[in-house]
């Protein structure tokens, strides 16, 4: 039993890990500080744990796809990212794909 | 005894930081403060719950480095396997042939315990532990510092023009006639005769010779001319290596056809002339064989009954010839044949 539950875990984690970057990407339109993105995240529904987060928003900033910025106006320095030009573009890209599969997946789930 | 707030969340910091890249520290430390001073305003929880939801520092930093739990990743694990293999068979393969070596100058070692010990057993190991060690770290560091190399690898055929072509299904050649395939097995005992052969002439030419003398004793009468060594081994050597090359080509096309005949056929008539020059042109034989031999084992040969009474270097050379030439040339027919009747 138990190992049927850690195989789906996996299978679970495999699945969302997928989505992860388009998930990311769909809310730096505008800029927004790591935690505002974990929020927003989570009130859609979409829950990403905050030590997979912060490495991932690094690498697409080192990808290219975002930009990063430091704002020491506040209370505190906060870290802003937004999405770049290539990211725009990567995004868009990326959301015709997935409604692609996302149509197809719904075919082929329908047949049973 | 309970830890500070700001203590326990600069030890959580610390144990991260520590373990990214030294030029990255300092803005993760920042990021990381950030978050955790987020997480405490708008959740209310306490640094325990936060840090716990946050979860071994030890991850947190994996994920930053972009590090993984593996060794050598699916970037280079074919080329690791591949490079494993070729090391792993070309290091049995000299242990193979340094133990023969061995056997055959001292066959003395083959009543000892250490010989089986030590040579064979405990020095192979080491070789082939050693290098499989070796050959993981190299590969690990590959995978470490992300260095991006292109191994080419040349399995097969890489070398000719087609190849730099791109791969279409177009370019899949037929399947061959079952009488048309040459047996990779043929091939490699080939192969590894002709090694062997190449490998003695080479180090111990003195061994084809070899006589038991009787009393325990080995004695070396050659019947080759060894003062002209120097322009005999050169000869054979090119020799060896032409064979060679067509018993390669054969293993790598697997199948009669005409690159395979053009190379039986260049291959054989070099061989033939090569023979030739060895056996007619040079002085191939010890001029002094049969006088040395019988001062080497005390003995007189003047019967008719001795079979040495019979030698002579021209009958030899037109025998063993003949023997070459026939050979030689049967081998270029069944390939002609094979080639024009099954290949394509």
């Amino acid at each position: 039993m138990s190992e049927k539950k850690e195989i789906m875990e996996n299978l679970l984690l495999e699945l969302r890990r997928g989505t992860l970057i388009l998930s990311v990407l769909s809310q730096l339109q505008t800029p927004k500080y790591g935690y505002a993105l974990v929020q927003s995240l989570e009130e859609k529904g979409v829950a990403i744990e905050t030590n997979t987060l912060y490495p991932l928003l690094r690498r697409l900033e080192k990808q290219g796809l975002l930009i990063s910025e430091w704002e020491t106006g506040g209370a505190k320095p906060r870290k802003y990212y937004r999405r770049t030009e290539a990211g725009n573009e990567v995004y868009e890209n990326l959301k015709e794909q997935w409604k692609s599969i996302s149509e197809n997946m719904e075919k082929l789930l329908e047949e049973n | 005894m309970t830890m500070e707030k700001n203590e326990m969340m600069e030890r959580y910091i610390y144990e991260v930081v520590r373990r990214v890249p030294k030029k990255q520290r300092e803005e993760i430390r920042l990021e990381l403060e950030e978050l955790i001073s987020d997480m405490m305003e708008q959740k209310g929880a306490g640094m325990e719950e936060i840090l716990t939801k946050l979860g071994d520092p030890r991850e947190f930093a994996q994920k930053y480095s972009g590090r993984h739990n593996y060794l050598i990743g699916p970037e280079y694990y074919g080329d690791y396997c591949w490079m494993m293999k070729v090391f792993l068979i070309s290091t049995l393969a000299f242990h193979l042939v340094s133990i023969i070596f061995q056997a055959v100058f001292s066959p003395g070692l083959l009543l000892q315990v250490s010989f089986y010990v030590e040579t064979v057993f405990i020095n192979t190991l080491i070789s082939l532990t050693g290098g499989f060690g070796l050959l993981t770290l190299m590969f690990a560091l590959f995978e470490r510092y992300n260095v991006r190399v292109q191994i080419k690898i040349t399995k097969e055929k890489d070398w000719s023009v087609e190849k730099l072509k791109a791969w279409t299904p177009a370019k899949l050649p037929p399947v061959p006639d079952e009488k048309a395939r040459i047996h990779r097995g043929d091939c490699i005992v080939g192969i590894v005769f002709t090694l062997l052969f190449g490998l003695l002439l080479i180090f111990a030419p003195e061994w084809f010779v070899s006589i038991n003398a009787g009393n325990k004793s080995w004695k070396f009468v050659s019947p080759f001319n060894h003062g002209a060594w120097n322009v005999i081994l050169p000869v054979l050597v090119i020799d060896v290596a032409i064979e060679l090359m067509n018993e390669i080509i054969k293993l790598m096309t697997g199948r009669y056809c005409q690159k395979v005949m053009i190379s039986q056929i260049l291959s054989g008539i070099t061989e033939i002339i090569l023979s030739v020059l060895l056996l007619k042109v040079l002085p191939f034989w010890n001029p002094n064989f049969v006088r040395e031999l019988e001062e080497a084992f005390e003995l007189k040969i003047t019967s008719r009954t001795d079979l040495l009474f019979y030698w002579n270097d021209g009958l030899v050379s037109n025998i063993l010839l003949t023997g070459i030439v026939l050979i030689t040339l049967a081998e270029i027919c069944v390939t002609v044949y094979k080639t024009c009747r099954y290949g394509d």
